[in-house]
Parts: structure tokens; C-alpha cells; sequence
């Protein structure tokens, strides 16, 4: 484990409301999506914000992610707006794919954000591609490629693990290992353990604490810079835990996963309130605290109501933006 | 039937232009993209040293260096997805599938990520990349080897599918792919990669969607893909003998399709055969006929037919395999069928 | 609306009518049912009678004209109203029922008995639904029916499946364009479907020019102008010479109990009984009881008759008619007769009907009244045979081995090859022969 960096109240605060941005934003979404307001599915990110969050702010803005179905995290921590989040979420024009993606398929070329992905693994190619073509191009960019545990069952993972380690490519996969594969614990579907097939193709690997922000944080900028040095890819196994179901709408879910262990895992392993702690540990004043809460919460309500009341795109839009 | 001297398309017989292969046109085609272009790369299962094991790549290794002519380990859908995500960051990767009959393997890349990231993302990514793979029978390489399964991909909203017939369109149509800003599968057919034809040697492209006849002729319409071309082109021959006019019009690509080249030669017309090597149920050949009897349809004197594979996986002994692809034979007799000649 | 006058379709392969003239000028005004105009088809001139009240307008046609039938030729205005913009509907769908009082009209009157036809008002309507010619439906009483209609539509059915007609969609808009019915074409096609090729090789008839007044006004090798009869006629004949397998019998009768017959006939009858008229009824006969030589060949089926409507050649002056004389096998000789007579004058005056003309099952050409001894006759499609009449002359033959003058007929029956073969013919005439010459035995 790296050690934690020095503390900077500023900067630790910036990742906060990074995180607590992430939570606002799903609950919004929640409400949203049990209101009816929000067409499709939603799978939402709580409980995981120390991943996205600890991964992106060790990348700079150029830097490649691709993400995937739950997906909300990813973009935010990158540096997607709310208000055109929402807008995506709810099929408008003004929504960052025009509506055209929604919830799945977010994607922001100006925050390096490749686009969320609904094939479970299918963005492990793309990010591989990416880090070739920035090896290519001799960019200096790393391709992060975010997927879950319930991906380590997919084959191209490997195909292309396989070619970004014989070809030294500057890509880290981030395992967000939240335990369950949609409906079905990870013991039932992965045999061995990650880092023992990471160490098969030769690749780097780190496991961290994915509920603890500065130590993913910490893990991944060491991973960016043996990418950026030419070392090659890595994995970076995260342990993390979905504080909802795997939809908004799996409710009843105590036949695969025990009310006891979401109340644990809220109670004691919330990335949120570790991180404030933390803070209010080196002295931040919780009022600091409650002020950047109430001004994310009022950022968030604007942009639903933003969102709401922004157009669909014309029914003409419908056959553009097939090819380029 | 009236019988006016067939002419054959010009674009392939201006007198005085070099004669290059099927294989050397492609190759040529990569080679010149390659040097106007440093963003242009090749990756596949043995391009480099090897040049495929058809031979089309041979030498670019040598002046591209392995760098951009990459040898990638067997696993086809890992350098589809690679080739995607390195034309998403600004690449213009050239993906090399060895047979069509892996295609399969590529399917997820193409059709859920290549396909589609454009129009995901409300117009802001785009994956300008070629994925050049084989089609064709008649090699004696059994089921796994020997489909044509262009139908497949032309299926997809978002991909581009060319069909080249001549050594002159595989060139063109090419350099048409690499320059194209969406994804484009290229389908050559195996056979074809010795056949000689004149290709200048200046820059050209052929558009995507632009289909070319390759002979006039005023009774039936032979509507051909790729080696179906020759066999249409024979069977025009032997038609010319016994008085019937073949005009034989080749698409060059099943997506986008020039409905409306077709629809006009079915006009004048009034008969169509469309013949293509991929198995006729569920084929591109319904298609391009759907197309033609909607667009013809009162110009029509006999019903569309579709000539294509046998609906069989390709057997491998020389004697079953030969039958299952549309013959010249066949087709002059489907065709004296329908100008009511039997 | 305007009322659109146009050119009506009266026979069932017309294609073209020729305007003969019209009897109101444009601008004047003509009431319902009053004559509008005389039309030449393919063998009769008809009058047609203003279908509205109006003025007479917006005239397309003039006399000579030919015209494709269902084409606007001038429209009826009532008061206020004015001729449509668009002047000629080019592709205007072609009518091929004539108009319906013309099926529902009694057959012409022959004075009383059997021979009179009438219809149901049900039964007409029908008839004109289905574009069937009345006169050849058979009707059981002295009525045509519903059900006579009916029967008479699936005995048609089963024939030859006529109803929708097979053609391709480039055909069908070819015949459009060109105004043909395709019913009216034979295909070549699968099934006999009509093909481009078939629409294409029809040929609409060619225009009528103004028949010159003398024969001295012709220099010499100018073409000589056909009537519209006589190109009817070039046209049929050739048909039925290549296509029609023709085989002849030849057969001389001893034509003394004819003479015999006429003569007694004669002296019981205010009607002038000829010769052609106990052959009518001796041929009608045989007819019925050689119901194969009765038959006719339509699109390649041989298809049964019920009734024997037999056909008269008659000589106008340009060209041939064949006038029919319906239901012949239960008409007496003085019908027989009488219906001739009203046939012959109609023929030569041009004022036949339709109905006159249509459903010949057999045809009877004489030509013995021109001094000709024997002749070869054209089988007249879709019936299967003609038989040719020469003169009666006294020859010498052999009776009961001892040389005797005798009057003698020489009998040629043409056959279509398709429909009977020499031995059935051979029967038909033996038993017609037999009749000649012992009309008794048409009691038998």
C-alpha cells in the first residue's frame, strides 16, 4: 500500500464533493427513476464513489476512461457536468450523447470519457486500442478501463490483457470488485482470484481498500506513472460495495444478499463518511463540510429541474449521427 | 430478345494501364494510404513477415516497419476491439481478419461498440477503421473456412460493407474504406487475389454505395457481388450466343447499397437475377431483390430471382463443394427461364 | 359533373371503335336516351343514346375516327357547368361491360315461340357484373335466370379459369399505358400469363381511311383501304389459317329428298324456304347428336356447348359476317327460316346486334348460289369445324349399279384437328349425310 499523500485540506475537500456529488447525483437519480420521470434502467454507483473518484483525480483531463453500465460515477469523477448528466439520463437534446445514450452510454470526448458500455466487459478492447493508439501517437496519455468483477468472466478481457502486457501498452484495468455479478455472488462465478490471473499474463497488480479514496488515489497515480513511463499496463483490484440493488428496481434482494451486510457495509464502510471523518479528523470544520453538501445538493436539484424542463430532440434526429 | 454489342464497363478496359492482381491492388492500397497518412496501421494474426497467409501483405513490413504492421496474437476479438478504441483516440487502424468465417468472433466489436459509438454518443466519437476480412468457396477448406458472411455485417446500422469484384475496384474501394470516417469491412474473396486486371497508377477512390455495370445488356439483369461477377459476366457470355442481352451490374457494396443503379437497370430490363456467394436464405441477394421488385415493380416481366449458396454448411470434398455455389451454367439457364427461352 | 360521353366497349376482345357519327352537333342540346351517336365495332354499327341531358361538348372524335374503347370523346353539360381541364384521359380504365340496357334488352324479335329470349332483371345485372354476353348464356326455360347466370359463370370457370387474368406487373402497365385489355391478350407466360413481350406484339387496328368513291379514283399499286369488317376479318382468319390444325372431309350427297322436302315445305309455308335452311335444321341434328363437333377450343381446353348456335357466312359487300342463329336444335323450320331472313337483311344493311353475332358454335358457308361445286372453308375459332356447301347439280352416279342422274351436293367439312378427329368428324357426317338424303330420320 502507498503511503497517503500530504494532507491538503483544499485538495481532499475537492474530493469530497466529488464524491458526495456522485451520491447526490444518484439519489436524484433514484427519486427520478421511481417517479417515472426517467425512462430505462438505472444502475446506480453509491457506495463505490472512492473508485471512480480515487481513479480519476490521478488522471489528468486527457487521460482515457471507458466505463460501463453503472456508470455514473465514472463520468462525474471525470469531470461531467450534472446538469447535462441528467438531461442524457432523461432522453434530451441537451444531454451529453443528445439523448441518444442515456443512463448506459454516456460519453464525453472533452473529459477523455470513451463512453459508458452495456456489454459487461465490452469496453476492454476500446481502452486497449486507446493505449495502443496513445503509444502510437506517443501522447503521454494513460486509458483507464473501468469494469466489475461480473466482467472477469468475459473473454476479451483476456485477449486484449494478453496484448497490452507483450506490448507494453499504458492502459490500467480497475476491477471495482463489489462482490456480486448483477444477481449472483462472485464465489459462484470466478474461480482462483484476480491478481492470480493478472500475474498469469505477466501484468503489474494492486489490490487496494476501493472504500478508501486516498488509498485507491494513491494506488492508481502510481500505476499512471509507471503507465506514462513506458512500463505497461496494470490491474488495480478495488474491493468495493454497491449500496443499491443492481437496479434501481431489485428491491427484494435478501434471497442473494442479507440486509445485514448492506447495514454493515453503509454503517461501517461508506467511502463518504470515511472520508469525512478523515477530514474532520485534520481538522476541517464540519460546517466546511455541511456548506459543501448543501451547495452540491442545491447543484444537483438545479440541474434535475434543468433537465426536466429541457427538450427532447426532434423526432428528425432520429436517422443522424449514423455515420459520420 | 435483341442482341447489341456488349460493350464492358470502361473503368476496367482503357487500353495501355498496367495489370495488377486482386492481392497487389489491395496491397498497393495500403501502402500508398500508409505513406500519406502516418496515423494508418495494420494489426492482425501474421500481416508482417508473413503477409497474410494469402501473401496480399508481403513487403509492408519492410517499409512500414512492425510498428504499424503489427502481428497480434490469434484472438479476434481482441484486435477488432483494439482496432475500435485505437480509431476512436485517432488511429486509422486497418484490422485484418484472415477468413470472414472468424467474423464471428469479431461480432460484439463490430456490431455493439464499432457500429454503434457514433450514434451513441449523439455524433461525438466517431471509429474511422477497416476491417479487412476474406470470403469464398471453392478452396476445399470445409465449413470454417469458406463462408461468405457479408450479409452479416451489412445487417448492422453504422458499418459499411465492400464487396470488391476486379483487381481496379479492390484498389478503389480501399483507399474509399481507410479514408472513411466510419467503420468499413472489406470482404475479398479468396479466389479472386490472382486474378490480373488493369488498375492506373494514379490516386483513386471508388465512393461507398456506388455500383458499377459491368456490362450492358437490354433483356435480363445479373445483379453480382464479388466472384459472382465472373460467374455473371461468363454467363452473359454464353446468354449473347443465343441471342439474349445480359447487362451485368455490380453493387461493389451491399451497405450502402445503390438501390437506385439497381432499380434502373431492373427498369430497363425487366428481368433480374441478383447472385452472390453467401447463402441465399436470409441473404444479401433478398435484399438487393426485395429492393429491385419495390423499385421496379411495374417495370417487371418476370419475378426477381436470387441465386446463392446452397443453404449447407461449405462440405469439403471437391465433388459436393462444387455445388454449391451458383454456376455460369446456372445462371444462363435461370435466365433463358425467365426471357421465356426453354 | 360533367357526363363523360365515351367510347363505349361492345364486344368482349373490342380494342377500338371507329366514330361513324353523331347525331348531335357540339354545342347543341340532347336529352337522355336520345341516339348521341353511330359507332362502328368490330362487325355491327351501333347507336349510341346520350346517357344525360345536356349540351354536347368539349367533341374529341370526329367521324372516321378510331378510337380506343373507354376513351372520352365529349362530355354532356348540364346548365353551369363546363368541359373538365384535364380534356382526355389518356390511361382511363377501359369498359369492358357494355352498357347494361343493351344486356338486359330482349334478343331481336323473332315474331313468336321458343326464340324469344328474355331476362331477369337479376340475371342481366349479373350478366353485365361479369362482362358475359346474354346470348350466350343458355337458359333453361324460355327465360334467362339467376340461376342460368350462375351456372353459366362456373361452367366458364371451369373452362378456363378466366376472372383474374395472369400478367406481369411490367405487362399489366404496359396495357395501361397502351389501353389494352389484358384479357384480350394471350400470354405466353407461365400459366399463360400475359408477358411485356405479348402487350408489346399487340397491334392496335390501323386507321381507317375515307373509302374512295369509285374504283376508277384508285391509281394504280395505291393501297386499296380496308373497312373496319374486312381488317376484322384479314385479322381472324389469319389467325384461325396459323393457328388452327385444319383437316377436310369430303362428302357428295344425293340432294333429291332435299329438293323433295323444300318443295312440300314450301307450299305449307308463307316464309320462302331455301335449301340453307333445311341444311340449318339437318345440320343442327346432327349437332346435337355429335355434341363433339359442337364444341369449341378455348384457351387450350376443349370446352362443351350446351346449345347448337349455328353460324350463317353471309357476303356484305366488305367482307364476312356470320350471323347466328341460337339454340338451332329447337327452332322449326319455319323459325329457322324466318330468323335467317331478319339475320341476312341485318347483315347486309349493317344493323346487327351484338347479340346477333355472338356464340356461334357451328358455321355453315354456302356458296353454291355463286355456281361453286365444292370449297374448303376457314374454321371460324374457337368453333371446331365449318362446313362448306357447294351447288346442287345433276351428275351421273351409279344407282343400284345402273348409271343415274341424280342431284348432287358436294359437302366439305373443315375440322379443327384439337377439338375432333377424322373418325369423329367422319361420324358427324355420315350422320348428316344420312339426313340429307333421308330427313326423315331427324325424327329418329
Amino acid at each position: 500500500m502507498a503511503e497517503n499523500p500530504p494532507v491538503d485540506t483544499e485538495q481532499w475537500l475537492h474530493v469530497y464533493e466529488q464524491m458526495y456529488k456522485i451520491r447526490a447525483f444518484e439519489n436524484a437519480t433514484n427519486e427520478l427513476y421511481l417517479g417515472a420521470k426517467m425512462p430505462g434502467l438505472a444502475h446506480l454507483y453509491s457506495g463505490e464513489e472512492a473508485v471512480a473518484v480515487g481513479v480519476c483525480e490521478a488522471l489528468n483531463r486527457d487521460d482515457y476512461i471507458t466505463s460501463t453500465h453503472r456508470g455514473h460515477g465514472h463520468c462525474l469523477a471525470k469531470g461531467a457536468a450534472v446538469d447535462r448528466m441528467f438531461a442524457e439520463l432523461l432522453g434530451k437534446e441537451a444531454g451529453y450523447c443528445r439523448g441518444k445514450g442515456g443512463s448506459m452510454h454516456i460519453a464525453d470526448q472533452e473529459t477523455g470519457n470513451l463512453g459508458a458500455n452495456a456489454i459487461v466487459g465490452g469496453s476492454a478492447g476500446i481502452a486497449t486500442g486507446a493505449a495502443l493508439s496513445i503509444k502510437m501517437r506517443k501522447s503521454g496519455q494513460v486509458a483507464v478501463c473501468f469494469f466489475g468483477d461480473g466482467a472477469l468472466g468475459q473473454g476479451l478481457f483476456y485477449e486484449v490483457a494478453n496484448m497490452a502486457a507483450l506490448w507494453k501498452l499504458p492502459v490500467i484495468y480497475v476491477v471495482e470488485h463489489n462482490l456480486y455479478g448483477e444477481y449472483t455472488h462472485h464465489t459462484e462465478t470466478a474461480a482462483g482470484d484476480v491478481l492470480t490471473r493478472a500475474a498469469g499474463f505477466g501484468l503489474h497488480a494492486v489490490e487496494v481498500d476501493g472504500q478508501d479514496v486516498k488509498a485507491v488515489m494513491a494506488a492508481t497515480a502510481e500505476l499512471v506513472a509507471r503507465a506514462r513511463r513506458g512500463d505497461g499496463p496494470s490491474v488495480l483490484l478495488c474491493h468495493t460495495y454497491r449500496f443499491h440493488g443492481h437496479h434501481v428496481g431489485d428491491i427484494n434482494r435478501a434471497y442473494y444478499r442479507s440486509p445485514e451486510e448492506e447495514a454493515e457495509w453503509k454503517a461501517e464502510r461508506d467511502p463518504l463518511s470515511l472520508l469525512a471523518d478523515w477530514l474532520t479528523e485534520n481538522n476541517v470544520e464540519q460546517q466546511v463540510i455541511d456548506q459543501l453538501e448543501a451547495t452540491v445538493t442545491g447543484d444537483v436539484q438545479a440541474a434535475v429541474d434543468f433537465a426536466l424542463n429541457a427538450p427532447y430532440p426532434s423526432p428528425d434526429e432520429v436517422t443522424s449521427h449514423v455515420f459520420a | 430478345m435483341s442482341s447489341p454489342n456488349p460493350t464492358i464497363s470502361h473503368s476496367v478496359a482503357a487500353p495501355g494501364v498496367r495489370q495488377l492482381t486482386f492481392g497487389q491492388a489491395i496491397n498497393e492500397a495500403i501502402a500508398e494510404e500508409m505513406r500519406r497518412d502516418p496515423l494508418i496501421f495494420v494489426v492482425g494474426e501474421d500481416v508482417a513477415e508473413a503477409g497474410t497467409p494469402f501473401k496480399v501483405l508481403l513487403g509492408l513490413v519492410d517499409e512500414f516497419g512492425p510498428e504499424r504492421i503489427i502481428d497480434s496474437p490469434i484472438s479476434e476479438a481482441g484486435i477488432a476491439g483494439i482496432g475500435v478504441g485505437a480509431a476512436m483516440t485517432g488511429m486509422r487502424p486497418i484490422v485484418d481478419i484472415m477468413f470472414g468465417d472468424f467474423t464471428t468472433l469479431v461480432m460484439d466489436q463490430m456490431v455493439n461498440q464499432a457500429a454503434k459509438i457514433h450514434y451513441m454518443s449523439g455524433g461525438k466519437l466517431k471509429v474511422p477503421m477497416v476491417l479487412r476480412t476474406t470470403m469464398g468457396a471453392s478452396r476445399r477448406s470445409a465449413a470454417q473456412h469458406s463462408q461468405s458472411l457479408h450479409a452479416w455485417l451489412s445487417h448492422v446500422p453504422g458499418l459499411k460493407v465492400a464487396i470488391p469484384a476486379t483487381p481496379y475496384d479492390a484498389k478503389g474501394l480501399m483507399k474509399a474504406a481507410i479514408r472513411d470516417e466510419n467503420p468499413v469491412v472489406i470482404y475479398e474473396d479468396k479466389l479472386s487475389y490472382p486474378i490480373k486486371g488493369p488498375v492506373p497508377e494514379e490516386d483513386y477512390i471508388i465512393p461507398l454505395g456506388v455500383a458499377e455495370v459491368k456490362r450492358t445488356g437490354e433483356d435480363i439483369t445479373l445483379v453480382a457481388t464479388s466472384s459472382m461477377v465472373y460467374v455473371a459476366l461468363s454467363a452473359a457470355e454464353k446468354l449473347a450466343e443465343i441471342g439474349i442481352s445480359a447487362e451485368v451490374v455490380d453493387p461493389r457494396t451491399t451497405a450502402p447499397l445503390d438501390a437506385e443503379t439497381l432499380i434502373a437497370s431492373a427498369k430497363k430490363t425487366s428481368r433480374v437475377i441478383v447472385i452472390d456467394e453467401g447463402y441465399q436464405e436470409y441473404g444479401v441477394t433478398g435484399e438487393m431483390a426485395s429492393v429491385i421488385a419495390d423499385g421496379a415493380f411495374y417495370w417487371l416481366d418476370a419475378p426477381v430471382k436470387r441465386m446463392g449458396a446452397m443453404h449447407v454448411p461449405i462440405p469439403f470434398s471437391p465433388a459436393l463443394e462444387d455445388r454449391t455455389i451458383p454456376t455460369a451454367e446456372q445462371v444462363v439457364e435461370m435466365a433463358k427461364m425467365l426471357c421465356g427461352r426453354n | 359533373m360533367a357526363k363523360e360521353v365515351i367510347m363505349p366497349a361492345l364486344g368482349m376482345a373490342q380494342e377500338t371503335g371507329e366514330l361513324l357519327r353523331w347525331f348531335v352537333e357540339e354545342g347543341a342540346t340532347v336529352k337522355a336516351g336520345e341516339p348521341l351517336m353511330e359507332v362502328a365495332t368490330d362487325k355491327v354499327d351501333e347507336t349510341i343514346v346520350a346517357t344525360a341531358s345536356g349540351v354536347l361538348a368539349g367533341v374529341l372524335a370526329k367521324a372516321g375516327d378510331d378510337v380506343p374503347v373507354g376513351q372520352v370523346i365529349a362530355y354532356i353539360l348540364a346548365e353551369g357547368e363546363s368541359v373538365p381541364a384535364a380534356k382526355v384521359s389518356k390511361k382511363a380504365p377501359v369498359e369492358s361491360a357494355p352498357p347494361p340496357q343493351e344486356k338486359a334488352a330482349p334478343s331481336p324479335q323473332p315474331p313468336s315461340g321458343s326464340g324469344a329470349v328474355t331476362v331477369s332483371p337479376v340475371a342481366a345485372r349479373m350478366a353485365a357484373e361479369h362482362g358475359v354476353d346474354l346470348a350466350a348464356i343458355p337458359a333453361k326455360g324460355g327465360r334467362i335466370q339467376k340461376e342460368d347466370v350462375a351456372a353459366y359463370l362456373e361452367s366458364q370457370q371451369s373452362a378456363a379459369a378466366p376472372g383474374k387474368v395472369l400478367a406481369s406487373p411490367k405487362a399489366r402497365r404496359l396495357a395501361e399505358e397502351k389501353g389494352v385489355e389484358l384479357s384480350t391478350i394471350n400470354g405466353s407466360g407461365p400459366d399463360g400469363a400475359v408477358l411485356a413481350a405479348d402487350v408489346e406484339a399487340w397491334q392496335p387496328a390501323a386507321v381507317v381511311q375515307p373509302l374512295p368513291t369509285t374504283v376508277a379514283a384508285q391509281a394504280a399499286g395505291a393501297e386499296i383501304p380496308m373497312s373496319r369488317g374486312w381488317q376484322v376479318m384479314a385479322q381472324r382468319l389469319t389467325e384461325s389459317w396459323t393457328s388452327v390444325p385444319h383437316f377436310y372431309l369430303v362428302r357428295e350427297v344425293d340432294a333429291g329428298a332435299l329438293q323433295v322436302w323444300r318443295t312440300q315445305a314450301l307450299a305449307r309455308s308463307d316464309v320462302k324456304i331455301t335449301v340453307s335452311d333445311l341444311l340449318v335444321k339437318v345440320t343442327a341434328v346432327a349437332l346435337s347428336r355429335h355434341p363433339r363437333v359442337n364444341a369449341s377450343w378455348i384457351n387450350g381446353k376443349i370446352v362443351g356447348n350446351p346449345s347448337v348456335n349455328l353460324g350463317l357466312a353471309v357476303a356484305v359487300d366488305d367482307g364476312l359476317l356470320v350471323p347466328v342463329l341460337h339454340n338451332a336444335e329447337g327452332l322449326g323450320l319455319r323459325e329457322i327460316a324466318a330468323q335467317r331472313i331478319g339475320l341476312v337483311e341485318r347483315a347486309q344493311s349493317g344493323k346487327l346486334a351484338m347479340t346477333d353475332l355472338s356464340g356461334g358454335t357451328f358455321t355453315i358457308s354456302n356458296l353454291g348460289m355463286f355456281g361453286v361445286d365444292a370449297f374448303n372453308a376457314i374454321v371460324n375459332p374457337p368453333q371446331a369445324a365449318i362446313l362448306a356447301v357447294g351447288k346442287i347439280a345433276d351428275r351421273v352416279v351409279a344407282v343400284d349399279g345402273q348409271p343415274a342422274v341424280r342431284p348432287m351436293l358436294t359437302l366439305t367439312l373443315s375440322c379443327d384437328h384439337r377439338v375432333v378427329d377424322g373418325a369423329r368428324a367422319a361420324r358427324f357426317l355420315d350422320e348428316l349425310a344420312g339426313l340429307i338424303e333421308d330427313p326423315l330420320r331427324a325424327l329418329e
